[in-house]
């Protein structure tokens, strides 16, 4: 028996989200109203046919679109890489489609702006094509360019201590100052005069950001839980309550961490910052506070722990504080480490599994199983960071 | 309940492995990946599945002691708390005994029982056709248990779900 909750204190409907990410879940809840579809996704076949038919007009000459083949991984899009031949050029190309069935709902126009705003500052994906309604591939998508690279060592692979990719002290020591720099020099970019069409501007001195963000997050939770959570309900609680006002206005990634960027594996070169899905305008410190997940983390040579692998975290503040010119404030960090949790548990225990009921995703696998999983270490971080329990 | 859910759980993932992942050529990434993560959710299966009868007792012990200590602390508790409480729960010691605990106590019933039919049978005492009787029902809900269980291998699909049967025999209905 369904269980009513609209009377209840979780009810959301007064607050304010994102104009556009607003239109995201509304028209999420409308697709579910009309039922799964027959297969969630497209076959690599299926891909082919849309992409020459989507490329052929918007570049010159013939276009051929070779070597379509789904990437593995990918929560929130599904994605393929190609080639496309037009004239005398040709390229590679990376086509991310919104999977219907997300952990997360984001959506395709942000990434793409996010992605041609940010590409002066460091390095990414190239963002070719935009294709915002879903009559071209199924869902909204982009199209950018390939990057050579991996997420992820594959020659002298360290041994694995925690949840995330661990690099071995080589890699670690290039990828660290790198790994630092992008995110310094992402917040503290002057974005005022960038036409960042698809994101709701909001004032800084004021909490607008995080208000937004927590109402977008709220509104999540309760379309796609299953059932109440009490780590969810008092965390939800605590984060309202103790909303810090956001001094300074960043763009932000919104998922920077280790696995989230490819770089070459000889240089330790970074060659791009990759999955921009949940960016978004706000505090500095959200997205500090994630790249300081304990989950990502792993202990360095002399047992010291290294935030996503990479850097112990005084070190981090310090060169970040002294590229970005911006202050770390450590009680803020807290306050963004709780909401990071926070919205992760809400992906992992709550949309996935629900995704995976609808049938919406072809992770489905993933969604009721690892999702879950990793989302029970997150609430054991919220309950021991809010009550001390679990410790 | 032969085979159980475990063994059949097992099965599948050996086939997987040693069937299916072979077969699929180096460039299908994304299907390999799936083929992985179904191995490690049947492993998950085969450890937890026995178990969620117990959860769900457990969890329904807690949430009562929670929402009645609630009850009584706010300002305003409204009829469907006290309906919801005073409806019938599982009793907390339901969670207490695993199922493979419940299954081989029952195994070892099902030897006993079998020798002293044999040893009733052999007599030519007065029981025998109760006996008889009493087998014979009891061989009768036994296979409508398994025919529902195995409905959808498709040779059964005329017995009712296997919820209804275990409802029905649960209340006490013939």
């Amino acid at each position: 028996m369904p269980v009513d909750r609209s009377s209840s204190s979780v009810n959301d409907g007064e607050r304010r989200l994102e104009t556009n990410l607003q239109a995201v879940l509304d028209e999420r809840l409308k697709r579910r109203d009309k039922g799964g579809e027959d297969r969630p996704g497209l076959t690599a076949e299926d891909a082919h046919a849309r992409l020459t038919a989507f490329l052929t007009g918007r570049l010159d000459g013939d276009v051929e679109v070779t070597d379509v083949v789904q990437l593995a991984g990918g929560g929130a899009n599904e994605s393929y890489r190609f080639h496309v031949a037009h004239g005398d050029q040709s390229r590679r190309c990376v086509l991310r489609i919104k999977s219907p069935g997300a952990c997360c709902a984001t959506d395709a126009q942000r990434e793409f702006v996010m992605l041609s705003t940010v590409g002066s500052i460091l390095p990414v994906p190239e963002p070719y094509w935009v294709a915002p309604e879903p009559d071209d591939f199924g869902a909204p998508a982009l199209i950018t360019s390939f990057v050579d690279g991996v997420a992820a060592p594959t020659k002298d692979v360290p041994l694995a201590t925690g949840l995330g990719t661990v690099y071995g002290p080589r890699l670690s020591k290039l990828l660290a100052p790198q790994f630092v720099q992008h995110l310094a020099r992402l917040h503290s970019y002057d974005w005022a005069s960038q036409p960042l069409d698809g994101f709701d501007v909001p004032r800084p001195q004021t909490t607008e950001a995080l208000d937004w963000r927590l109402a977008f997050w709220d509104r999540s939770w309760n379309q796609d839980a299953f059932e109440p959570h009490p780590t969810i309900t008092m965390t939800r609680e605590w984060l309202w309550r103790n909303r810090p006002v956001v001094d300074h206005v960043s763009l932000l990634h919104g998922d920077y961490r280790n696995g989230n960027f490819l770089f070459d594996e000889d240089t330790g070169e970074i060659q791009a910052v990759v999955d921009w899905e949940l960016c978004y305008l706000g505090d500095r410190h959200s997205d500090l506070a994630y790249a300081m997940l304990p989950a990502w983390g792993s202990p360095g040579e002399n047992g010291e722990f290294l935030n996503a692998g990479l850097m112990d975290t005084d070190r981090f503040i310090e060169e970040y504080e002294r590229i970005s010119g911006l202050e770390v404030d450590r009680q803020r960090l807290d306050y963004y480490m709780v909401y990071n949790l926070y919205w992760a548990v809400i992906s992992l225990i709550g949309t996935a599994p629900r995704n995976a009921d609808l049938q919406l995703t072809q992770l489905d696998v993933m969604y009721n199983f690892i999702y879950p999983g990793l989302g029970a270490v997150f609430c054991r971080e919220l309950d021991r960071r809010l009550t001390g329990a679990g410790r | 309940m032969i085979p159980t859910v475990t063994q059949q759980l097992e099965s599948i993932k050996r086939s997987l492995v040693t069937s299916v992942a072979p077969e699929l050529p180096p460039e299908a990434a994304f299907a390999r990946q799936q083929v992985l993560l179904i191995g490690a959710a049947l492993d998950f299966l085969i450890e937890c599945h026995a178990h969620e009868y117990r959860y769900a007792v457990v969890e329904n012990a807690e949430y009562r002691t929670l929402l009645k200590e609630l009850a009584g602390r706010a300002s305003n508790s409204s009829t469907d708390v006290t309906d919801v409480l005073a409806e019938d729960g599982p009793a907390p010691n339901d969670a207490q005994l695993p199922l493979p605990t419940i299954t081989e106590q029952t195994r070892r019933m099902k030897v006993l029982c079998e020798r002293l039919y044999a040893d009733v049978a052999a007599g030519n005492g007065a029981d025998i056709p109760a006996v008889l009787d009493l087998q014979a029902k009891t061989a009768e809900r036994q296979v409508e248990r398994e025919a529902s269980w195995f409905r959808l291998a498709g040779f059964t699909m005329d017995s009712p779900p296997i919820d209804v049967v275990l409802g029905a025999s649960a209340s006490g209905a013939p």
